[in-house]
This record gives C-alpha cells, structure tokens and sequence, in this order.
C-alpha cells in the first residue's frame, strides 16, 4: 500500500503506530494497483484499465480463453459497482496475480474490493430483516445477497452483479468470499478448505469482497 | 422500414466519449433513454429496430438489464441485436432468461436467432413469422423480410 492510500485510509479509519515501508509491488503481478472508486465513472476506468492490462495474462497465464476475460471484466465491473450503489462511500479495488505453489501449484488472479460503508445488513435491512426474523444479522443478510441474489432495490433486474459472479466462479472453478459486519460468507471450490459461513467475527464497517479465479486445467487435490 | 441504432455512438455521445465498455447501472439507463428516444422518433407500434453493438468491448450485466431487459419490456417496437460476440451473449443470456424474456440476435450471416428464456425465444419467432416480419429461408433459418 503507498503512501497515497494510507493517506485516503486515514480519512475513514482511525491508523494506530507507525506506517510500515512497504516495498513496490512487482508490476508483472499487479494487474491493477488499489484503485480508489467512488463512482459510476471509476469503474469504467478500471474496466478499461484492466481490460487493456490483463487480457494477455489472463489468456497466456491462468489459460482462461477470451470470452473469459470479458467474463473477468464483467465480474470486475459488478463488485466495484456494490460500493458506488450499496457502500454510501467510496472503496477500493485491486487486482494481483500469484503463484500459489504451496496450496494449489497454481497461478491465481485475485480482485479484491473493500468499502468502508454500511455493509450489507444495513443496506439490505429495511427490505429483508422482517422476512428473517430472529434469524437477521450480519451472515444472514449476506447470505440474502450471495445465495438468495436479493438486492435493497426493488426492481426486478436488481440483484444480478453477485449472481452473474457466481455464474462466471463456477465456469471457471473460482471462488469468492465477502466480508461484511460480523460474518464472512464464502462460494468454496473444490480446491479450498474454506468454511462456507462465519459469524461472530470482529466487527468491520463496510465490506471486503475477494474473488479468486485459478489457472486452468487439472488441480491439485 | 427498419431502423437503426448504433449503441457505441450513443454510448460516445451521451456518457464517455473515452470508454468503450457499457458497464455500471447509470451508463445503462442513460443509454437506454437515448434509444427510446430514437425509437419514438421512428415510426409506431410493429417498427423494427436493429440496435448495434458493434464496437462495445464489454458489457456487464447490469448493463444488460438496464438496456436490453428494460428495452423489451417497455416494448417500443421488434428489438433485433447485431454486432453482439461472445462476451456480449454472456452477459445478456442470462440477464434474460431471468426475467423470462428473449430476444433477437441477428448474426453476421443476417440468420436470426432467439435468446434467453426458452419458451419465450419460441414465442418470439412465432410471432416474427406470424407478422411476416420474418421468413424461413431453405435452409430452416430465419431472416428478416
């Protein structure tokens, strides 16, 4: 993180100690550096950003074929879009790609979004709370978002952003996780161990969606 | 008579004339406004109009479902879509087939084919061929007449 987004941190959360020297990220593993987005007008910049960036090692590293690359860029698109129309402030966006050698002997390509707003139980409130009951919470309306596909509006064509997500995941054996209140909710492949609902985790204001997309062909079990 | 939208000019003129892409919910809406207009300036009920996204890069689904999903079901008139790829249908399908419309999609070959909700694309080239707004070629595929 440089020193530039410390500084816009600052503005939302309170920085305890010293600011750790953070090396320059290696720019062949950077697809996109953390972006800041607050409006509609942010996420073309990024999408045409990213396209123009990582389409070639997208195709040429993770073996996803073109017509995924577009998919990359819609689900890009989706996620920075939850924080212009749900967060109620800004966020960031960042894509990277690793070499998971350890956990999957793989290329991955993460994106990672994160607002500091009002997450997704304060957003989905006023339309889902009464439909949960006692059951409503933080893991439960994320649960309403990612699985159920419900969105705070009321049009019928709302909710599309995660669930073409999701579509796009599991065509290519990806996974996404979103943070959001006291609960973190995760789509699990097959090649993670990761659990599929937490709650009563410390609180976080806002939320983080990480999207993971692996390179493609066999996995190591 | 048959008219003629070229989304990406709309695109251009009305929101960016930098990007290329129809992504976020806003971009979709005024888009949208800017073909129901050229719409209502063609002629009335029955009108086809041919909206091409021939140079749009990529299209997100809320993209997709603040134009085209919206477009149908206002139904200004027959929608036939060209210049759409791959990346485009991934996005639009779907969209679609979840508020149990279809649409148009004419291919390069000028072949028509109807996507999204199964019985809805059936029920749509019925009602084309029953219009005569298309016509079976030979070969079983459908044109525009």
């Amino acid at each position: 993180m440089d020193a530039r987004r410390i500084r816009e941190a600052a503005e939302l959360f309170e920085i305890h100690g010293k600011v750790p020297r953070v090396k320059a990220a290696e720019e062949s593993d950077v697809l996109l550096p953390v972006t800041p987005v607050r409006a509609a007008e942010d996420v073309h910049a990024v999408v045409s950003n990213i396209q123009r960036r990582a389409s070639a090692i997208l195709a040429s590293e993770l073996g996803l074929d073109p017509k995924a690359t577009m998919g990359f860029a819609m689900a890009l698109s989706e996620a920075c879009q939850n924080i212009v129309e749900h967060a109620g402030t800004g966020g960031w966006v960042a894509v990277q790609a690793y070499h998971w050698r350890r956990k999957l002997a793989k290329r991955v390509v993460v994106i990672a979004v994160a607002d500091a707003g009002v997450g997704f139980r304060h957003s989905l409130e006023p339309t889902q709370s009464k439909r949960f009951g006692t059951r409503w919470g933080d893991a439960a309306a994320l649960e309403a978002a990612l699985i159920q596909g419900v969105s705070r509006f009321r049009d019928p064509g709302r909710g599309q952003g995660l669930a073409g997500i999701r579509r796009y995941l599991a065509r290519w054996d990806g996974k996404i996780a979103i943070r959001s209140g006291t609960a973190r909710i995760a789509i699990v492949p097959k090649w993670d161990d990761d659990v599929p609902l937490k709650d009563g985790l410390p609180a976080f204001p806002g939320a983080q969606v990480l999207i993971i997309i692996p390179e493609q062909g066999s996995t190591k079990p | 008579m048959i008219q003629h939208i070229d989304v990406h000019a709309v695109l251009q003129e009305s929101v960016s004339g930098v990007y290329t892409d129809l992504v976020t919910r806003p971009t979709g809406r005024v888009v949208r406004e800017c073909i129901e207009r050229a719409m209502a300036t063609a002629a009335g009920d029955g009108a086809v109009a041919r909206i091409d996204f021939a140079g749009v890069g990529c299209i997100d689904y809320s993209c997709a479902d603040e134009i085209v999903a919206k477009l149908l079901r206002s139904r200004p008139g027959v929608l036939v879509l060209t210049g759409i790829s791959d990346g485009h249908r991934e996005a639009i399908e779907p969209v679609l087939a979840g508020h149990r419309l279809a649409v148009l999609i004419e291919r390069p070959d000028g072949t028509l084919e109807a996507v999204g909700a199964p019985h809805a694309a059936a029920a749509l080239l019925e009602e084309l061929v029953a219009r005569r707004l298309a016509a079976r070629t030979p070969g079983g595929t459908l044109t525009l007449t």
